[in-house]
């Protein structure tokens, strides 16, 4: 394992204040009631316990207006590729770091993702439990993070800490720091076993999930599930985006151009293809013309196997943002549970 | 990021603005709003996109030789001073007026209010609460004593019917809809009154799908039923409400089956839906412009109003009469007096009490006598008599009814002055422009339909020179030589609240660190009133009214032999001005529509998408059918938020009596293809 241990949670917030000299230190901070990701500077502690923000990183990532060429009066095109400022984010929960690996492997080579994406460092925090609504442990996702990630925290009950490193730049940033640490022995490495166990033991029992996802990666592809059940659910999908726009591994956009005088700039800004518009195509031919449709392709494309992600893992990482925003009750949890006979 | 209040509907969702670049690039929903929950409709995602928009207005333009100019804000200030004292040397004080906005701020409508009375000295002051919901002012205060919402959102969770009627709750006030379908899910009876057959008229247990403009017919059918089988609440009506006798002697002809008559709803869906109301503990009653936007609107809404003190729904959590406003802040333009018979507050303007605390507040002899309503203006204006109107964040070409009176209208005055965020349909018509800052460029206050006064926070500068409603206001007050004396957007909400009882213990402060306050709170220490007429109604007993029913002003006939009635898409909002600003927005429906249903298309041979002629008496408009059961035969349906293809170019404006309302909802029709 590349790990070791660092004797008190105080070590880590050396290495927050270390990062925070030459990156912005973003983490969970909770506003008004509610966590969200608040630059820090790396000051004061560490808030070990605060859950996921509604809104998630992918709006650093993959921003909800992105530019991505202007012109000018003479003609004059040029392409727009961002210079993003260096972040942190440390504090990322596993179903998050899953959701990066989702758009590292989908945006590939894009220059203005590969742009953000370099100058982000991820510092992951090990959940110790079920957060309320969340399910990761079904979807392989959690509560445990695996890559990507520079460093990744794990807390012990007897205040230490394990930190763990996934890149050069995570070894670098440790060292960096001028923390002591130990390596990890075997009595540490059954606690970690024995905290994962209990962090696993946390959650709720759901049969209704396993059964729904069972439903849903049945041959043929969805086949198990009549159009009939579909359709009754479509009709309470409002075309809010809510989901779309917080799901953390939803990458879909649009381009739209925006002239001013006689240049202007051409961006991507998020699309959703729970919109009617965003699958009419120019013919006027649709192949999801009902809501039920789009709301099948959408699950389809969250929930099966066939698209699974390059570390096998679903499109969802079960961190339940959908069925907060879904004003419909028709989030992941909900259609789960909707597939899998719970209501 | 800023924590701030969404600028469409008026459920008033919490929505948080990402700004980056000094430019505000997505939003996010307030995980813990009272209201929302962290839950935005299509709207709200999308409010981002119209902010930013390279379209919107940046300086002041003056009309120069037939064409708008960009000018200095000295200049276009100087003209429209100059434009309003000449209006008023020449015709007196009334031959001014100011249409405030249902989207601006309360201390934009306060300001605009307080402009057209201390510094014109008029009370031709109002705005589009006109074409929404006057008959709800109208018609609640005269049977409870407050034309407001009664009970809070929440109460959805709390009661055992949901009762709604002309209202497509889904679509337009998408985080309220699904909280009812959500309860309807959960077992909650739903029975929805709409001639269409919206989402929520899919999903009911009963949907009366009635005849247009039958709604009185409807419930007093309901009423009768609900004497006959007793299902009415003797105690409360003893206790609470006058009138009984007589609302039951009125009631005796109106049998299930002559409702049925007029309606077209079977005899036994209407005592259906009488019993899921009555026989229930308590009945949540919402409706929408589909109660409002008739000659009989008033009257409807009294009908409403009867049902629920019937059944001692008055009061209660979980029951009220529940008027859902369209605007984002149309209950806090009317709270703020943007109305030409009421200060703030609701205090008339002919109360010689009322009228001295505002004349002594404001150092100026107030005018006594009500002024004209926006409608009215148009009219005045038509006839030479209204020489200089300013109209704020409105759009009233696209908006309101008649045809193409309104346009020939506002070319008659001698100077129309606009203030908006882009150059609207009423805009391209000014003389004067003045560029406005949106929601997301000012601090200030909103209403919610509810009474949820909420802060709203600014998040970036506005574009260019543009300035909040307030502060050209201000500027122009200074003009005319009588400064109004706001410095913030604070200071005019302690004024306002100082001379308004029913925000008279809130402040900006207040509301921030509450999550919102529902009036009436007259004290710093009052927690606010998020349900009405508990112990008692405002004006004491509940006033039962017999109403009769009146059918629409035009009826089909051989030359016109459809009904058009008018509705709104979950997409859009209002004139477009914002919503069709956002490219996903805009994507989602095909400029201008008409619904009709397979028996009347086939008939014309008509097909979805093909382009057809909606006629009126008034006018004509082409657009593109979709042919759908959501209607059925004989009716058609038009949203009008497309000014290519405006209903309200054929629209009725025939007028409700009491509100003066132009009947939107219904007027008759040839439909032919092109």
């Amino acid at each position: 394992m590349d790990a070791c241990v660092l004797a008190s949670r105080a070590a880590v917030d050396r290495i927050r204040r270390a990062l925070a000299l030459d990156r912005r230190v973003i983490e969970p901070r909770t506003v008004e009631g509610a966590p969200v990701w608040t630059a820090t500077n790396g000051e004061g502690a560490l808030a070990w316990s605060t859950a996921a923000p509604l809104a998630g990183v992918k709006g650093w990532l993959v921003p909800p207006r992105e530019p991505v060429l202007a012109w000018d009066d003479t003609g004059a095109m040029r392409p727009v590729v961002p210079c993003p400022e260096r972040v942190a984010f440390v504090g990322l929960r596993a179903c998050d770091l899953a959701a990066i690996a989702h758009l590292d492997a989908h945006f590939g080579s894009d220059p203005w993702y590969r742009a953000r994406r370099a100058a982000a460092f991820l510092v992951g925090l090990d959940c110790s439990g079920a957060c309320a609504g969340g399910f990761c442990l079904e979807v392989d996702a959690g509560p445990f993070a695996r890559a990507p990630f520079d460093l990744n925290l794990t807390a012990l009950p007897d205040g230490r800490v394990v930190v763990a490193w996934g890149s050069a730049a995570g070894v670098a940033a440790l060292h960096g720091a001028g923390v002591a640490s130990t390596p990890v022995d075997d009595g540490t490495a059954l606690l970690l076993a024995e905290l994962a166990a209990g962090a696993a033991a946390s959650f709720p029992v759901r049969p209704y999930v396993a059964r729904g996802l069972a439903r849903m990666n049945a041959a043929p592809a969805g086949g198990a599930i009549a159009d009939e059940e579909w359709q009754a659910v479509g009709p309470r999908c409002l075309a809010c985006t809510g989901c779309t726009s917080l799901c953390p591994t939803c990458t879909c956009f649009t381009v739209v151009d925006e002239p001013v005088g006689a240049g202007g700039t051409r961006a991507r800004i998020w699309d959703s293809c729970l919109l009617e518009g965003f699958q009419r195509q120019a013919s006027g031919h649709h192949p999801a013309p009902r809501p039920g449709d789009r709301v099948r392709r959408f699950w389809y494309h969250k929930l099966s196997r066939d698209f699974a992600g390059p570390t096998g893992r679903l499109g969802c990482v079960g961190c339940g943002r959908c069925d907060v925003a879904c004003p419909g009750t028709i989030g992941a949890l909900g259609v789960l549970a909707a597939l899998g006979g719970e209501r | 990021m800023t924590t701030t209040t969404c600028p469409f509907c008026a459920v008033g969702c919490g929505l948080v603005l990402d700004v980056a670049g000094g430019r505000v690039v997505g939003v996010a929903p307030e995980r813990l709003h009272p209201v929302s929950r962290g839950q935005l409709c299509v709207k709200g995602w999308n409010a981002a996109q119209f902010i930013a928009s390279p379209e919107r207005l940046t300086r002041p333009l003056l009309r120069r030789n037939g064409r708008l100019e960009a000018v200095a804000w000295d200049v276009a200030l100087a003209a429209a001073a100059e434009a309003l004292a000449a209006a008023r040397h020449e015709g007196g004080p009334d031959a001014v007026g100011v249409v405030a906005s249902a989207r601006a701020t309360n201390e934009d409508a306060f300001a605009a209010m307080k402009f057209a009375r201390a510094v014109l000295g008029t009370n031709n002051v109002d705005h589009c609460a006109r074409v929404c919901h006057a008959p709800s002012v109208a018609g609640l205060r005269r049977t409870l004593g407050s034309g407001a919402m009664t009970n809070p959102i929440a109460d959805v969770d709390e009661t055992d019917c949901l009762l709604v009627v002309g209202a497509d709750v889904t679509e337009n006030h998408a985080i309220l809809g699904a909280r009812i379908l959500a309860a309807h899910e959960r077992g909650v009876p739903l029975v929805v009154v709409d001639p269409r057959r919206t989402r929520l008229a899919r999903a009911a247990d009963l949907h009366a799908q009635i005849r247009l403009g039958t709604d009185i017919a409807f419930v007093n059918g309901m009423l009768h039923a609900i004497f006959a089988h007793g299902w009415e609440d003797r105690a409360y009506l003893d206790a609470r409400c006058e009138n009984v006798d007589a609302l039951r002697a009125a009631l005796a002809r109106w049998t299930p089956d002559e409702a049925a008559r007029v309606t077209g709803v079977p005899a036994a869906a209407i005592v259906d839906a009488a019993r899921l109301y009555a026989a229930s503990r308590r009945g949540w009653l919402a409706y929408g412009l589909g109660v409002t936007q008739h000659v009989s609107g008033t009257e409807t809404v009294i009908a409403l109003s009867n049902l629920a003190l019937v059944t001692g729904n008055v009061g209660a959590i979980g029951g009220g009469v529940n008027p859902l406003r369209g605007q984002n802040n149309v209950q806090g333009a009317c709270d703020m007096g943007a109305l030409p018979d009421v200060y703030s507050g609701y205090q008339p303007v002919d109360d010689a009490a009322a009228r001295r605390r505002f004349e002594a507040a404001w150092g100026v002899a107030l005018p006594s006598a009500p002024g004209l309503t926006s409608l009215s203006m148009q009219h005045a204006a038509h006839d030479g008599r209204l020489k200089t109107l300013l109209v704020i964040g409105e759009d009233p070409v696209v908006t309101d009814p008649g045809g193409r009176f309104v346009a020939r209208a506002l070319g008659r005055l001698d100077c129309l002055i606009v203030a908006e965020l882009f150059l609207t349909e009423t805009a391209t018509c000014a003389d004067i422009v003045l560029p406005a800052a949106s929601f997301a460029e000012k601090d200030g206050t909103f209403t919610s339909t509810e009474r949820r006064v909420q802060r709203v926070r600014r998040a970036v500068a506005p574009p260019g020179e543009a300035r909040t409603d307030w502060e050209m206001l201000e500027a122009l007050a200074a003009r005319l030589g009588r400064p109004m004396g706001f410095r913030d957007a604070a200071g005019v909400f302690t004024e306002m609240a100082a001379l308004t009882p029913i925000y008279g213990g809130m402040s900006h402060a207040r509301i921030g660190a509450s999550g919102g306050l529902c009036w009436p709170c007259p004290t710093p220490a009052h927690p606010g009133t998020p349900r009405l007429h508990v112990a008692s109604c405002v004006r004491g007993r509940g006033r039962l009214i017999p109403v009769d029913q009146t059918p629409p002003a035009e009826l089909p006939d051989a030359e016109y032999p459809l009904q058009l009635t008018t509705f709104r898409l979950h997409h859009q909002y209002g004139s477009g001005s914002m919503t069709r600003r956002a490219p996903l927005l805009e994507r989602e429906n095909p400029l201008g529509l008409v619904w009709m249903h397979a028996s009347d298309a086939a008939r014309r041979r008509i097909t979805t998408g093909a382009c057809v002629r909606v006629r009126s008496r008034r006018g004509e408009v082409t657009t593109r059918a979709i042919v759908s059961d959501d209607v059925p035969p004989g009716v058609v349906a038009m949203p009008y938020h497309f000014a290519e293809a405006s209903p309200n170019l054929v629209t009725n404006d025939a007028l409700d009596p009491i509100a003066r309302m132009p009947e939107l909802k219904v007027c008759a029709v040839a439909v032919e293809a092109c």
